[in-house]
């Protein structure tokens, strides 16, 4: 059984585009330390539709810029290769799964809803534990449930039993997952981490959002994440499926001397971030609630 | 200045403060006199409060409201957490989260 689903599941995403090449070729070029500002940004204007995107973004609240930026190299020069980096890599994500779809029960606008207040709030709790990068912490928080819409689109039915399980049962996702398919959809969203060849710590996120104590390579990353969820979801933020609260992972909780009175502390600027980041949802559709409201009429 | 929730608008009041999306798009701007259709627009896109010009305390919910809004809030987290409240950490975190959004909705 097992088996077999796994085999769908790899065929299918054998079938999606691979992250663009503008971004593998950004990536190569960040590695070089040689390279310019106008190098990277000669190579991302290849692909309009990424970077316009991108400027889009880099002009939003969430990185609180004083003057517009107009150009990618002037947005690496501002922002630094690593946020203009990162950046490519989550609207390439997007453009990959914009498919149109429509299984009932599940609201993909709402999904992204949680997927972007919770690589919001990993940025801000990575922050707090000192990772490495957050930035890439933000695409982690992103990305976590991704498993989720690669079973939306190749096992659309038994996506729609686990749905329907969870509704009718009362039980969280994950439970019904395991039900239904063997396996969940951390495994599910490795074995696309992996086909995309992204990094390490990035394919831990997603691998162990629900079982952070499993990380090897970015133990903080994977617990931020860990909790962002666990905080996002109480804070009642976009839809993934459930809305039941996972439980804290106790050794990570432990491990890391975490305390209510700390977590209470960092809410507000979680909320503040979160707020900022709802930009990043005009990348769902762009057509989707234009400008049919009416603006002013003083 | 006054805070009313959208479902309380009434046409003929002038909008104090812009209205936005989740995506923070401009739905309606400071100044505008709302009418039945924007009004009905506002509900569809989900808005839940409205800053409308005219009498009350600035930014102050009447007792009843501020009872209502923290009884909805407390429901909320209780079919949240439910799988989960036997666990004194999570009953814990449950509270601490009852107070940010009670205070995040009285700013
Ligand atoms: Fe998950
Ligand atoms: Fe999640």
């Amino acid at each position: 059984m097992k088996e077999e689903v796994m085999k769908r599941i790899i065929d299918g995403i054998a079938g999606l585009p691979t992250l663009p090449t503008v971004l593998q070729r950004a990536t190569k070029l960040l590695q070089d330390p040689d390279i310019s500002a106008a190098d990277v940004g000669r190579v991302i204007v290849k692909d309009q539709a990424i970077a316009s995107k991108v400027l889009r973004l880099v002009n939003s609240a969430f990185y609180g810029c004083q003057r517009q930026i107009s150009t990618i190299s002037q947005a690496v020069v501002i922002l630094g290769f690593n946020i203009v980096k990162n950046l490519i890599l989550s609207v390439s994500v997007f453009e990959s799964f914009s498919y149109d779809s429509q299984t009932e029960g599940f609201d993909r606008y709402r999904f992204w809803e949680h997927s972007i207040a919770c690589g919001a709030a990993t940025r801000v709790i990575s922050r707090h534990l000192g990772v490495k990068d957050p930035e890439e912490a933000f695409v982690g928080g992103l990305l976590h449930d991704i498993g989720k819409l690669v079973l939306e689109q190749f096992l659309n039915e038994e996506f729609v039993k686990i749905l329907r399980l969870v509704n009718e049962r009362g039980v969280p996702f994950l439970v019904a997952e395991e039900e239904v398919l063997g396996m969940g959809h951390p495994e599910v969203g490795r074995s696309l981490a992996q086909r995309w060849n992204l990094p390490p710590p990035l394919e831990e996120t997603i691998a162990y959002h629900h079982n952070p104590a499993s990380a090897e390579v970015e133990l903080k990353l994977v617990s931020a994440c860990h909790l962002a969820d666990v905080l996002v979801k109480a804070m009642g933020i976009g839809h993934s499926g459930d809305d039941f609260v996972p439980e804290i992972n106790k050794r990570i909780w432990e491990g890391l001397k975490l305390d209510l009175k700390t977590i209470s502390g960092w809410l507000g600027e979680i909320g503040d971030e979160v707020e900022k980041s709802s930009s990043f949802l005009t990348l769902f559709k762009e057509e989707e609630g234009g400008g049919e409201v009416a603006q002013t009429d003083t | 200045m006054k805070r009313l929730r959208t479902t309380e608008l009434q046409p003929g009041m002038v909008v104090a403060k812009v209205v936005t999306d989740i995506a923070g798009r401009i739905l309606v701007a400071e100044g505008v006199t709302l009418n039945e259709g924007l009004i009905s627009r506002l509900c569809q896109r989900d808005v839940d409060v409205v800053w409308v010009k005219g009498d009350g305390e600035e930014g102050s919910l009447s007792p009843e409201e501020i009872e209502r809004t923290k009884e909805k809030i407390q429901e909320d987290l209780d079919r949240r957490f439910r799988l989960v409240i036997e666990d004194p950490l999570m009953g814990g975190l449950k509270d601490r989260i009852f107070d940010y959004l009670v205070r995040r909705e009285g700013e």
